[in-house]
């Protein structure tokens, strides 16, 4: 964890200088117990951005393709990221969440799954928010507003060229939802529908 | 990525776009320019006009169109798409470990070939005159974008990752996306998920 907390110093001090970093919301996560963050995903640095902003040490899936980096493989446990496959249900990724929110830790997930071409929410991944009703832990909308402008899917990543103009990007976390827990399957296929109307809603809120 | 993968066609002709830098292409028919301006906004240039912003979403849309309705109105004659690209195909998974303890899995990919991926009622890889592979789309189980490449699960088989040599692999996206959409809806089906498989339901009558 000391690692994890001496780059997660670094990343916020070069975001800090780079980009105008405001914060809204931040007295909803809670200081201490699980809780799953969901975040809307714009860009590259909605990871980086979460990990290093978020109040509490976050753990988060990441697509497994990363980690066949062996500097991935060794580092990204070391700052909290684990791997999702993302072609096929992946049970060892529930298995490993639910561990940690066991253990009372913070888990972020980007339930689009992929990051959007045009800055607007993405359809919804139907096995994230299972998860969500599987793990029974308040979920805390994250929605990170400007983004997209420094650094689009579709735009050369260059780390030299963000924050060139030292662009605004917003992180505002939103009220916990709570689903309680569904832990048979038939509880969770019934509760589906309006936990993922739910969820969107509460993105599409916070990324206004 | 370049803007070439977003901009992949011309959204005002639809012919091809040459690539001119990473953050600039033009169209190869009508020679208007798109090059990435602040942010995440679009300069448009058409020749001998003025040249204004418009957001990168607005072409993606008309491009998305343009793709499905050719999928639409394809008539099993050739191919849709055709990319020069690498095979590789996953064969084994390396486990990920924090402190110990298992966290997770990663794919091996193993480069096989260069050769055509081929996009038409079936998704057909070729090498020279030798078709290596050749599944029917009802055999497709996901399909994602992952950095270059393409990566098609296929139902028995797994994972493939096609590297695409010059083409956009959002190209690949929207035309597999579309190709599929119809396909099921030619079956009575309704696509309603493509990740992290592609599920349908029958349609009523």
């Amino acid at each position: 964890m000391i690692f994890y907390r001496f780059m997660r110093f670094l990343g916020k001090s070069y975001f800090r200088v780079r980009l105008r970093i405001r914060i809204e919301g931040e007295e909803v996560v809670p200081t201490k117990g699980p809780f799953l963050l969901i975040c809307n995903h714009v860009s590259d640095i909605d990871p980086l951005l979460t990990h290093v902003f978020c109040p509490r040490l976050l753990f988060t899936m990441a697509k497994s393709s990363v980690f066949r980096f062996w500097i991935i493989r060794v580092l990204g446990p070391k700052v909290g990221a684990y791997p999702t496959r993302r072609f096929r249900v992946d049970p060892q990724v529930a298995r490993v969440t639910l561990r940690l929110l066991a253990k009372g830790q913070a888990v972020g997930v980007f339930p689009e799954g992929e990051r959007s071409w045009d800055g607007e929410l993405k359809d919804l991944r139907i096995g994230t928010v299972k998860l969500l009703l599987k793990a029974g832990v308040p979920v805390i909308p994250c929605g990170i507003i400007g983004a997209y402008e420094v650094a689009p899917r579709w735009g050369k990543f260059n780390w030299k060229s963000i924050g060139i103009r030292r662009e605004t990007i917003v992180i505002r976390y939103g009220e916990p939802l709570v689903f309680g827990s569904h832990d048979s399957r038939v509880a969770r296929e019934k509760a589906l529908p309006l936990a993922m109307e739910k969820v969107r809603r509460a993105l599409e809120r916070v990324v206004q | 990525m370049p803007i070439s993968d977003l901009i992949y066609k011309c959204p005002f002709c639809n012919s091809g776009i040459l690539g001119v830098g990473l953050n600039k292409t033009s169209c190869v028919n009508c020679e208007i320019g798109f090059s990435r301006s602040e942010g995440a906004q679009i300069l448009v240039e058409p020749k001998g006009e003025r040249a204004y912003l418009t957001s990168g979403s607005l072409l993606k849309l008309a491009i998305e169109t343009d793709v499905a309705d050719k999928a639409e109105l394809f008539d099993g004659q050739s191919y849709i798409l055709s990319s020069e690209s690498v095979i590789y195909r996953n064969e084994e998974y390396q486990p990920v470990y924090s402190s110990g303890e298992l966290i997770g899995y990663t794919e091996v990919m193993i480069e096989h070939d260069s050769g055509l991926l081929n996009l038409g009622e079936r998704l057909v890889f070729t090498v020279g005159d030798e078709t290596l592979y050749s599944w029917g789309l009802e055999e497709i189980s996901s399909f994602l974008i992952s950095s270059k490449a393409i990566q098609v699960y296929i139902k028995k088989q797994g994972l493939f990752q096609f590297e695409l040599t010059s083409d956009s692999p959002k190209e690949w996206e929207d035309s597999l996306t579309a190709s599929i959409k119809k396909f099921y809806r030619q079956r009575g089906s309704d696509v309603f998920a493509y990740h992290p498989v592609i599920k349908a339901r029958k349609l009523k009558q």
